[in-house]
Parts: C-alpha cells; structure tokens; sequence
C-alpha cells in the first residue's frame, strides 16, 4: 500500500513538474517579446481548445504519419497562440500556429490580416502544408529515424516544433546530438516546445486514428497487437487444452 | 512632345520593378518587387525569376486551389541594379517555398529567409545569369513592427574597380553574419 502510495505521489510530483515548467514556459515567452513589440488582434478573437485544433489538424492535408500523434498538435496550437487565430505577435507571426510572415504569402498567398481573418481549417491547412514541406528536410528525416532524441520520443509534437523554430535551427540541434544543441533568442529550445505542446494537449484527446493519448516512457510496450493475422499452428507446436491452463 | 515622351518612358522603365542603377560602391538597400501583376517589360519578371513565378502559379492553383483571374501568385523579390561597362548587372533574391524561412513562433522575431539568388546580365539585350546560389531576404519594415525593427534591410553594393558586388543584412540594427555574400561579376 505504502509502495502505491509513493508510485502515486512521484506520477503527481512528475506531473505537476511538468505543467510548471511548461506554464513557466508561457508565462516567460509572454514576457519576453520585445517591449516595443505591440500584438495585435485582427478579426475576432477565438478560443480554440486543443481538441478542436486537433480536429482542424486531422481534417488537413497533413501527412498521415503526422496525424497519428496529432493530439501533441492540438496542444502545439494552444501553445503558440492560445487558440486565438486572429493574433499578431507583434514582429513576425500570426494565427493559431504563429506562422511567420513569410510563410503566410508562401503557403496561404495572402497577409497577415488575411490570414488572422481565415477560418481555423484553413490556417490549419496553410501550417499543414508548410509542415509538410519541411518534413524533407534532413533535419527532420534524421528525427524521425532515430524515434528518440535525448530521452524526447519524436512525435508529431517534436516534429512540428522542429519544423516551427526553423529546420536550420532543428539541424543545428540534432548535429548536436542534444536537446540545447539550439534555443532561441528567449532560451527556448525544440524539446521544450514539444514538451509544452504535450502538455497543452487535451488528456482525453482522440488521435486521427481514435486512440486515446498516451506517452511512451521506458519500460513502455505497445499496446497494439504486434501482428493483425497470428501465423498457423504447425505440427511442432505443444497445444495446451483450456481446462490444463 | 516626343522628346517628353521618350523621357518619360525612359524614366518609367528605369524604375521598373523597383530596380536602381547606382554604382558608386556605397551600400544601397535592395528594393522590393510584387510580381501580382504580370509585366512583360519589368526585367525580374521576364529575365530573372519567370520560372520562380511560374512554379508559385501552378502551386496556388493546384494546391491552394486559387483563381489567379490573369494575375500571378504573391511572390515577392528583392533586387537592386548596377551598371558596369556598359552592362547592367542585377542581383536579387525571391521569396518562394524553395526559401528556408525562420522561426514560427509566438516568441519570435523578425528573422531571414534564405532564398533562391541570382546574379543576371543585361548587355545589349542579351542577358546572362552570372550566379546562381542562395542569400537572404527580408521584407522592408512596416509600422506595425517594433522602432528596433524599422531599419531592416538587405544591402548591396558594387565595387567599379574590381567588379565585386557584396551584399548584407541587418535586422534589428545587428549585422546578420549569415547574409553576408561577395561575389565577382567579371
């Protein structure tokens, strides 16, 4: 019992370390934009939970094996932007997933008034096709073949952040083989972006594929069948009866 | 009358797309060009970059699904002009998804892309690309970003001597090491 108790309170404690250090995170990125930095709010402004972010993700052209951890996605745009839509940073970014200035014309052709004034699906398309485009770069390829990056697992969460503080940035870091390996001006590296784009998900978010959310730990093993169709038993097998069991 | 109209013409096409000819080797900021509104006399659209704006053309449509009604897609350049013997030299960089942009990123600032560059010849008629390589582009300041950021540019100049052109960014008042380039045109 006392052995429970205590696995319970180290998940807590692990837990609430997280979520402090990713309110920190909020709260220190809020704090650190250039003083002079006025955000502005085109249109109206919006609240987007996690799940309906994740909605928009499934509902876009993203790449399929993106959309299978697509609930860290949810929390990625909760993060960024608070599900405002219509928010301008200030100095480059804009929309439910800040998407630069420059992005906006290459992958939505617009500004970013236009933009902050599209509808959640279609900015989710215009990120969509901007992360789907830097999911070629070699920083990203590199990622998604290690499956783990400094204790991190590469998930949609990891992947998109890597892709959001720049691909070059994101090689500078995976040459590096460490998390530090690259933060930005504010300190922030692509581990804690992914971290807090985890926890900013939705706990009972549904996945593209409706599974429920779930983070692979050590000691972790997949919960799905390793194969759909069993081989066929074979005159070698030892066949046991359901009453010697 | 003639004679205003063929000043007139010449002046307007001097300042076509937004290219300067200065070569006095001081640095000048490179001019931005919208290429929305097809032109078959502005330079960077007919000799630089047409096939830059085709590629976003068929992109918005294709992908974005977007009725371009006769006009092209947002892309935007960055150029400046030079003359040299004779021969204009312009160099430029285009905005376009084969850029590499930066952060996106409720804690970002402004920051590079690293996009297509070309280096083109003009002389006689005839033009030349000189170099083709990759270098920074920044879009010019508006009101809405921060006093720190009102001074971006990217910079270029010529040297008439040794027929260098160097080229520069500075963003936020910082020099960007990255965005420095020198090339030779001869």
């Amino acid at each position: 019992m006392r052995a429970i108790l205590s696995d319970t309170l180290k998940t807590s404690d692990f837990l609430m370390t997280r979520c402090i250090r990713a309110c920190l995170l909020v709260c220190a990125l809020f704090f650190a934009l250039p003083a002079s930095a006025q955000r502005t709010q085109f249109c109206e402004r919006t609240n987007y939970s996690a799940q309906e972010i994740t909605d928009a993700v499934n509902a876009s052209v993203l790449r399929d094996d993106l959309k299978s951890t697509s609930c860290t996605l949810g929390g990625l745009g909760r993060f960024e932007s608070g599900g405002n839509k219509g928010i301008f940073n200030g100095s480059c970014c804009t929309g439910i997933f800040q998407l630069n200035t420059a992005n906006v014309r290459r992958y939505a052709d617009t500004n970013r008034e236009g933009y902050a004034c599209m509808s959640l699906q279609e900015q989710v398309d215009a990120w969509a096709r901007l992360t789907n485009d830097g999911y070629n770069t070699p920083a990203v390829r590199r990622l998604m073949e290690m499956g783990t990056f400094d204790g991190q697992r590469v998930d949609a969460g990891f992947i998109a952040s890597c892709i959001q503080l720049g691909p070059g940035n994101c090689q500078q870091m995976v040459s590096s083989g460490r998390c530090s390996g690259f933060a930005d001006p504010n300190g922030t590296t692509i581990c804690d972006m992914a971290n807090a784009a985890r926890s900013n998900s939705n706990p009972n978010c549904r996945e593209g594929n409706n599974s429920q959310v779930c983070d692979m730990g050590p000691g972790d093993f997949p919960t799905t069948p390793v194969a759909a169709n069993p081989p066929a038993p074979s005159a070698s097998d030892i066949v046991v009866g359901p009453g010697q069991i | 009358m003639s004679r205003l109209l063929i000043t007139a013409l010449v002046f307007m096409l001097s300042g076509v797309g937004g290219v300067h000819a200065q070569s006095d080797g001081a640095w000048q900021t490179m001019a931005l060009s919208d290429f929305r509104e097809p032109s078959q006399t502005d330079p960077l659209q007919t000799t630089v970059w047409p096939d830059a704006i085709r590629d976003a053309n068929a992109y918005a449509a294709r992908e974005l699904k977007k009725n371009l009604n006769g006009k092209n897609a947002w892309v935007t350049a960055l150029s400046t002009r030079f003359e040299d013997k004779g021969r204009s030299i312009i160099l430029s960089t285009v905005l376009t998804r084969a850029c590499e942009s930066g952060a996106n990123h409720v804690g970002a600032g402004v920051e590079r892309s690293i996009c297509p560059l070309r280096i083109v010849a003009l002389d006689r008629g005839k033009s030349t690309i000189l170099r083709e390589d990759r270098g920074c582009y920044i879009d010019p300041p508006d009101a809405s970003l921060p006093a720190q950021n009102q001074g971006d540019s990217v910079q270029a100049r010529f040297d008439p001597a040794s027929g260098q052109i160097q080229m520069r960014a500075i963003i936020g008042g910082r020099l960007i090491a990255e965005c420095a380039r020198s090339y030779p045109t001869r």
